[in-house]
């Protein structure tokens, strides 16, 4: 993903945050619609440093906490973690091919809901296990591939 | 800072997504509510006329009644019952982790909503509103963890705390416990909100005993609880409001049909014992003999033809009737 300029990124990034929240919440598609906010943090903290990857994160899950009480706060160390692990990734994990693009959207949702529902169920208010995986397994899939179609869109456009 | 998120005092925590709320998200959350309102709009007319024409039929019928009863109150000297105010809001189910079982309305404080306030739907409760902004709310219904409810059968012989658990077959009920060991409610009976602890207005229908369920331990039985509104119910739902004096002779038990077999509102107190029913009655003593006076004959009133709700809604700032309203009149 080092295609097109600086603002081209920055302004597909904007894109898919902005579509995150237009599809889950302005719609109310819910679970219907793919987890863009997450999507758009893993490919902008492959362009960023750990710091300010993490720093995304926190804005992002401010955002998103702001609009689900329940993860206020959680959603907010969830994406800054996230961020900054997707930032180091790029020590271990090189190439942009499709293989490995799937496997890091994948991985990184799939953190990402483990990371809020151990935060949740710190509070109590996690729910069973079974409840988590079956959702978080096929919510990582779909944002996979819808992750790996955004950036083969990005590269085409940019 | 994340963790200070999660540290701060939650009025801080509010008024931090508040103000993202309303300024950042401003535009995704309007279109939200206008989501909710088309939503609400294309709702099925044909479900709506039925409802309409039933509670029609059935307020015709009561309207005898309420007078009547009005009339014999007024004779007996008793205080009007208190009438519950509503507010009707479109309820969109929350999605997302830790979201379970909440609930976004379309209504807020300037909606007249207040913290806490119970929510209902034709069938019975719902759940409570959680946070509370201008404009919208969060609610949790009865299958969030964490939500209860003061509870009794219709009886008044077995009174518990309904909480949220999986039944028998892995389904979502209410778990009423403690239950007394002696006290056994027959399956199928009703069981109302019993107005305990004062978050809940007593005799909204809560659910109907399905069978016993496990055992809490000790002297003491848990019950299973089928609730009268499934979660797909939920769509629009009633907030209710403060309690306020009006010339209904319904209490919330009787706008739902469910008669409540040892009635003890507080409000239905008899003038003479208990001046203020919000105050705990004196210990009543005999009065000293005195000559019987002839009580006056109360001056006939006018009644009112028209066929009373059970609440009445709430827009604030908004009069009740519109300056100029012409009812529609049928071709």
């Amino acid at each position: 993903m080092t295609e097109g300029t600086r603002w081209k990124f920055l302004l597909f990034v904007v894109a898919l945050v902005v579509l995150h929240f237009v599809l889950r919440v302005g719609l109310g598609l819910g679970f219907l619609a793919p987890d863009l906010l997450v999507i758009a943090l893993l490919l902008a903290s492959r362009r960023l440093r750990p710091g300010s990857a993490a720093a995304l994160g926190f804005f992002l899950g401010l955002l998103e906490g702001s609009v689900n009480d329940f993860v206020f706060g959680r959603a907010s160390l969830a994406l800054a973690v996230l961020g900054y692990l997707g930032s180091r990734s790029r020590e271990w994990l090189a190439g942009d091919d499709p293989l490995t693009l799937v496997a890091y959207f994948f991985a990184g949702t799939l953190l990402y809901s483990v990371l809020l529902f151990v935060l949740l169920a710190a509070a109590g208010a996690g729910g069973s296990l079974m409840a988590l995986l079956i959702p978080a397994l096929l919510a990582s899939l779909y944002a996979a591939a819808v992750g790996l179609g955004a950036s083969t869109l990005y590269r085409t456009l940019a | 800072m994340s963790l200070l998120l999660l540290a701060i005092p939650p009025l801080y925590r509010d008024a931090v997504g508040h103000a993202v709320r309303s300024t950042v998200l401003y535009p995704v959350l309007a279109m939200q509510h206008g989501a909710s309102d088309r939503a609400g709009r294309y709702a099925d007319a044909a479900r709506l006329r039925a409802e309409r024409d039933s509670l029609a039929s059935y307020l015709v019928g009561q309207s005898n009644l309420a007078a009547e009863n009005r009339e014999l109150r007024a004779l007996l000297g008793f205080r009007p019952r208190l009438t519950y105010s509503f507010v009707p809001a479109e309820a969109d189910r929350q999605s997302g982790p830790g979201s379970d079982g909440t609930l976004q309305l379309s209504v807020g404080r300037r909606d007249g909503v207040k913290a806490d306030a119970p929510l209902v739907t034709a069938e019975g409760l719902v759940g409570k509103v959680s946070r509370l902004g201008d404009t919208d709310a969060l609610a949790i219904d009865w299958t969030r963890d964490g939500f209860a409810v003061a509870v009794m059968t219709v009886d008044g012989e077995t009174y518990g705390i309904a909480k949220p658990e999986q039944g028998p077959h892995g389904e979502q009920v209410l778990a009423l416990t403690p239950v007394a060991f002696h006290t056994v409610p027959d399956t199928g009976s009703m069981v109302v909100t019993s107005g305990d602890g004062g978050l809940f207005p007593r005799g909204i229908p809560v659910g109907k005993v399905i069978g016993q369920g496990k055992q809490a331990g000790g002297w003491q039985r848990t019950y299973y609880i089928r609730p009268m509104v499934n979660p797909a119910q939920m769509a629009h739902v009633l907030v209710l409001g403060d309690p306020q004096p009006g010339r209904s002779d319904q209490d919330l038990a009787a706008a739902w049909g469910v008669r409540l077999m040892q009635t003890q509102v507080a409000d239905t107190t008899a003038r003479a014992v208990a001046p203020d029913a919000a105050t705990p009655m004196a210990p009543v003593r005999p009065a000293p003999a005195q000559p019987a006076r002839p009580r006056p004959r109360p001056r006939p009133r006018q009644v009112d033809p028209t066929p009373e709700l059970p609440g009445q809604p709430v827009f604030p700032g908004q009069p009740r009737v519109p300056p100029g309203f012409q009812p529609p009149t049928r071709p």
